[in-house]
């Protein structure tokens, strides 16, 4: 599955595309990791916990997306985008869409 | 009493925050800067149509980073907003996480022995979801599509 | 085509300057401001407790005056509130303002008025007064304090202060966020020293002179002493005025006001330290 933020994949040409495809996962960030972050808070700086949280969403929902294009019977998502809105205080949504597309050589 | 030890807790905030908040800066632009000169080699551009003459291999590649303000700049932003005016504190904040989420990007595409990352794009976002008075923690990430010279 | 990336100049984004030169200015600049809207808005506090109307403030007490205790004893709560009764028409305070006065059996050396109308009298005060004079001069500065406001003032006062503070601090740290409450119910020198002129007044009118009225504060001296309370290092930090400066200020404004200091005394009625249990 080629997964890119291009409208074009090098070499193939794309025969038939399916729609737009979609994942999404909205996280929270625990007590632990809030405490740490509050002292963080303090001196400022990376708060490494919330990144690694919010690319383990990412990652999700980015797969979730795949598994749509799938089912589609897709081989390939194009011009993929990303937002992330924050829902509520500690809650973040991370989104991703793109164009599900069939490839041909 | 309690008037006085707040006012103490508050400077002590502001002092703690204002040294480690500057020395981390320093720090961390010494840092930036020398990444990114080594990491010139692959450059991140942000158009969105890739070279024709060659052929790619081509995959997405992430790199995002949680930031947080000090004390000190959360004090000063709020004085500030009494009076408004450029923000110099948030700006150099804002810089660094952009620069070190491209700079985590380009090492992703790095490891797949990419050439160059294509049609760059940010998202910024402020992850207190609107509450009011509360000190920033905001997520920068950059992605774009690395492309990596097919053997085929 | 090549496609390269170049390092941009530093500091177009972002600016290297230390930032606390900027800081400071800032912060001087706000206090300044907190200063100038908080003195304005609390003057402003002092003519507006005027338009709002008695009834008003004794609605905001209402809800919890049921905690606040009764004289228990019959004959001290009788003896009272005559004297308040007398010393409310020598006050000249208007009559749609009442009065009442509630007696706190504990030792602290201590009166005080607040909204409402309400005024609290301690049994360590009471013990300690010499006869009726200081009594009616403790009594005749806390109606002077419920007829010019003071409490609805202060309290406006206090939120005002609140309110800058938290202006400026936004909401979520509560650092200094109680500076507002520490004024909330303490009331400016200046207050103090207009009720005591009351308090004298009212004496003249009810005994035909003053005696008795700076000896009160001649106690609190003593008390002061005695407990071992610490001098204030300024002034300008204690809101009640400083006693020697205070007795001072009566017997000024006695003299000038014609009004005598000296006069026959009317002792406390018997048996009156028994009622203090």
């Amino acid at each position: 599955m080629i997964v890119s933020n291009l409208e074009l994949v090098f070499g193939k040409k794309i025969k038939n595309h399916l729609g737009v495809v979609q994942g999404s996962s909205v996280r929270a960030k625990h007590a632990g990791r809030d405490i740490m972050a509050g002292l963080k808070n303090l001196v400022g700086g990376e708060l490494k916990g919330y990144t690694e949280l919010l690319q383990e969403s990412r990652n999700e929902a980015t797969e979730r997306m795949i598994e749509q294009a799938k089912s589609m019977g897709g081989n390939a998502v194009l011009n993929v985008r990303y937002s992330t809105s924050s829902i509520a205080a500690g809650a973040a949504e991370i989104y991703v869409y793109g164009t599900a597309v069939i490839l041909s050589e | 009493m309690t008037a006085i030890t707040q006012f103490v807790l508050l400077v002590l905030l502001l002092a703690i925050g204002y040294a480690f908040g500057r020395m981390a800066e320093k720090k961390h632009y010494k840092r930036i800067i020398n990444e990114e000169k080594e990491m010139n080699v692959l450059p991140a551009i942000s158009t969105r149509l890739p070279p024709e003459n060659k052929i790619y291999e081509q995959q997405l590649v992430l790199g995002s980073v949680v930031v947080a303000n000090d004390y000190f700049k959360f004090f000063t932003a709020s004085l500030k907003s009494l009076f408004g005016g450029r923000l110099n504190t948030y700006e150099s904040l804002l810089d660094r996480g952009r620069r070190e989420a491209v700079l985590r990007m380009k090492r992703q595409a790095q490891s797949l022995n990419a050439e160059l990352v294509f049609n760059v794009k940010y998202v910024t976002t402020n992850l207190n979801g609107g509450q009011k008075g509360a000190m920033g923690v905001l997520e920068i990430f950059a992605y774009g599509t690395a492309l990596t010279p097919s053997h085929k | 085509m090549k496609y390269q990336n170049i390092q941009p100049s530093e500091g177009i984004n972002s600016s290297k300057k230390n930032p606390l030169p900027d800081f400071l200015v800032l912060l001087v600049g706000s206090l300044i401001t907190i200063a100038i809207v908080s003195v304005f808005l609390a003057y402003s506090m002092g003519w507006l407790a005027k338009k709002i109307p008695f009834e008003k403030e004794v609605l905001l007490t209402e809800s919890f005056e049921h905690y606040f205790d009764e004289v228990d004893n019959a004959e001290l709560s009788t003896y009272l509130n005559k004297l308040v009764d007398q010393l409310m028409v020598c006050s000249e305070l208007p009559t749609e303002m009442e009065i009442k006065l509630h007696y706190i059996a504990t030792d602290q050396f201590n009166a005080f008025a607040t909204l409402g109308g309400h005024v609290f009298i301690y049994k360590g005060l009471l013990r300690r007064l010499k006869n009726e004079n200081q009594l009616a001069m403790v009594l005749a500065h806390e109606i002077g304090h419920i007829k010019h406001r003071d409490p609805l003032i202060g309290l406006g006062r206090g939120a005002v202060i609140s309110l800058a503070f938290s202006m400026v601090l936004g909401n979520s740290p509560n650092l200094l966020g109680d500076a507002g409450l520490l004024t909330l119910l303490s009331f400016s020198r200046s207050m103090e020293s207009h009720s005591d002129q009351n308090g004298v007044e009212a004496l003249m009118r009810c005994y035909g002179h003053a005696n008795g009225s700076y000896q009160t504060f001649e106690l609190f001296k003593t008390a002061r002493t005695e407990l071992g309370a610490t001098k204030p290092i300024l002034a300008m930090f204690e809101t009640h005025p400083l006693d020697d400066d205070r007795i001072e200020d009566i017997k000024y404004f006695a003299e000038i006001s014609n009004i005598s200091v000296a006069g026959e005394l009317t002792p406390l009625p018997e048996g009156f330290n028994g009622w203090l249990k």
